[in-house]
């Protein structure tokens, strides 16, 4: 049949679904990064640190809550077959899913990465400390999109779950490493941003990563024979 | 099964439920009204029409006959059948066949009786 | 020639445990077909390909002229799909999850939907989560029938319903026949309602079609002949007639089952010396039960 259009009306229809599901724990998760960020900005060391683990821990929640809400519980509750006796194909079911995570995660992640730029530039003339926040936050960005394909396409929680685990604890390691790593921990004193070698390398790798794991995403899910 | 809706509509024709001559509900509005198969009904249909209870022409709603027949071929099979299964019971039973006759026609006037 | 509003032919699928074996079903637009077997025999898997949700191993499904899995998107626009293992969102309500459907598919109804609303004695504002089986199964059904689509396929649709319920949802589905281009297929434990309502039977057991054909020569063909067989008889061999152990022989009284019964076998019978005691119909329930059982046992030898 035609597999180059896909019918976008009902794809929004479908993502508007998901953000109305999740419309409340979205308003709470954005309370939780501007009080993170206002922590961060408090002015002592204590609070710097308390708002930059809150920040961390409101994103990467945001990122399970929305894998599992969003994907794992249409199978475990058993909605799956409610969705699909809509007239969608796979296809517009993955684009929908993907969409809908994209879109309700990024409005928090582009909330805190603006919003600490801010903070770490212009109120704790730290601005050293940015080139380290932004690959770590986009580490975040792209755990959350592995953990994502991974629920879409094996429709198991016992997998998701694994990975999430396994995501939280490369973290913690990544969040020592890059601290620690030549070219980015010697710039992290001081006032402004110093975009080096590394720090520019370990983001556009996480980037090709992130754009790398999309497009796995949609190919599994194109290949899939049976959706229940 | 469609011979409990022969019998129904045998009855609604003869207490003038379904007035002679007048137009009868389509096959598929007989199912829908009774919640039962179309082809049941479909059936229950050809049977009535087989015995000039009903007249169904092509394109045009069916009807009840004129001078409809109410006494199909089916009863007889259904009376032998009960006549059989008296006459084996009573077999078994061990009562004799004229105990048995009178049984019948006790019967016969209960049936009379309680109609009155 | 009728139109078919699905056909499914030689479509096989294989599981780890499981195998659809060579399945074939033609659904004639108007008709309402009843799809009886026991649990696991494939009835779910079946229709499941019938949607195009899982996708066949061999074979070919046509649903209303769109191959599937194919063009299944195009196909579920016309197809109103319910089965027992479907549930709604807990966190919204009956009346969301009109809206909702009513914004996907522009055939809604929105009268018929609020008729139903009370015949199946439901209301809008209730949370899905408060809902019992039964009003869950009606509230799916609801938004189903509502759609007015041409082609209705219910897994299961009223298994765990109390007899009111029963009673609505077998004359809303009977309603929906009204219009003679809709079709509906069904699945169910219930022979008593496919009984009732179908114009075409499908036995399935253990993966494959054991019989279908037209519910009234079924219900026509089948019978229970019990006999008095004296010592010294032996019964011929009847075609159609269904070997032991479903002819049951309990000291000079026996019943043989038939599929295909005519006089010439009551003549036979009693030409060989055995007494016919009654020749009895079959309920769909007992028809299917011996076809399975007879099947096994073929299978077994």
């Amino acid at each position: 049949m035609n597999n180059a259009r896909l019918d976008w009306n009902l794809v929004q229809i479908l993502v508007h679904k998901d953000w109305y599901f999740m419309r409340q724990a979205l308003v709470a998760y954005l309370g939780a990064g501007l009080l993170g960020l206002f922590l961060m900005s408090a002015g002592s060391e204590g609070t710097f640190y308390a708002g930059a683990v809150l920040l961390f821990t409101v994103l990467i929640s945001l990122g399970i809550h929305l894998a599992m809400a969003t994907v794992v519980q249409e199978r475990t509750q058993q909605t799956l077959a409610f969705v699909m006796t809509l007239p969608i194909s796979p296809r517009e079911y993955t684009m929908a899913k993907m969409l809908a995570n994209l879109v309700i995660f990024m409005v928090p992640w582009l909330t805190t990465v603006v919003g600490s730029v801010l903070v770490l530039h212009f109120g704790l003339q730290s601005g050293g400390l940015i080139p380290f926040a932004l690959v770590v936050l986009t580490e975040i960005f792209l755990a959350y999109l592995v953990v994502l394909a991974v629920a879409l396409v094996t429709e198991s929680e016992g997998w998701a779950i694994a990975t999430m685990v396994t995501m939280n604890l490369f973290f913690q390691g990544f969040l020592y490493l890059v601290s620690h790593m030549p070219g980015i921990a010697e710039t992290m004193k001081g006032a402004s941003a110093v975009w080096s070698p590394t720090a520019l390398g370990l983001l556009m790798v996480e980037m090709a990563l992130i754009a790398v794991v999309i497009g796995m995403t949609f190919r599994r899910q194109g290949l899939k024979n049976d959706f229940i | 099964m469609y011979v409990q809706i022969v019998e129904q509509i045998q009855r609604l024709i003869s207490v003038g439920d379904w007035p002679r001559g007048e137009e009868i509900p389509s096959i598929r509005q007989l199912a829908v009204a009774l919640s039962v198969s179309v082809i049941t009904i479909k059936r229950a249909y050809l049977e009535l029409e087989r015995e000039g209870v009903i007249i169904t022409q092509h394109g045009k709603p069916s009807r009840v006959a004129q001078e409809p027949d109410l006494r199909p071929m089916d009863h007889q099979a259904e009376l032998a059948r009960h006549l059989a299964e008296a006459a084996r019971i009573g077999e078994l039973m061990g009562v004799p066949p004229e105990e048995l006759a009178a049984r019948l026609i006790a019967a016969v006037d209960e049936t009379k009786k309680d109609r009155t | 020639m009728t139109d078919l509003a699905a056909r499914l032919e030689g479509v096989s699928k294989t599981y780890a445990h499981f195998s659809l074996q060579d399945i074939g079903l033609d659904l004639p637009q108007g008709s309402v077909t009843g799809f009886i077997g026991a649990n696991g025999a494939g009835k779910s898997t079946t229709i499941r390909i019938l949607m195009g949700l899982v996708h066949q191993d061999r074979g070919s499904v046509t649903v209303m002229g769109h191959a599937m899995p194919a063009a299944q998107a195009a196909a579920k626009r016309d197809i109103g799909f319910v089965s027992e293992d479907m549930r709604l969102y807990k966190a919204a309500t009956v009346g969301w999850h009109m809206d909702f459907v009513r914004s996907v598919f522009p055939g809604w109804d929105q009268a018929y939907a609020d008729q139903l609303l009370r015949r199946f004695d439901l209301k809008a504002e209730h949370p899905v989560k408060g809902l019992s089986h039964g009003q869950r199964v009606k509230a799916a059904l609801l938004l189903a029938l509502a759609r007015r689509p041409r082609l209705l396929v219910l897994d299961e649709p009223t298994t765990g319903l109390d007899p009111v319920a029963r009673h609505e949802v077998l004359a809303a589905l009977m309603e929906a026949l009204m219009d003679e281009s809709r079709t509906i297929l069904f699945s169910s434990q219930n022979t008593l309602d496919v009984e009732q309502i179908s114009d075409q039977i499908c036995f399935i057991d253990r993966g494959r079609i054991i019989e279908s054909g037209d519910k009234e020569s079924f219900l026509d063909r089948w019978r229970r002949v019990r006999l008095d067989v004296p010592p010294d008889v032996t019964l011929p061999a009847q075609m159609g007639a269904i070997p032991s152990p479903v002819a049951s022989r309990s000291g000079r009284l026996t019943a043989v089952i038939t599929k295909s019964f005519d006089q010439g076998m009551t003549d036979a019978y009693q030409a060989a010396g055995a007494r016919v005691l009654s020749v009895e119909p079959m309920t769909l329930e007992e028809i299917f039960v011996a076809n399975v059982l007879s099947n096994r046992e073929a299978a077994h030898q």
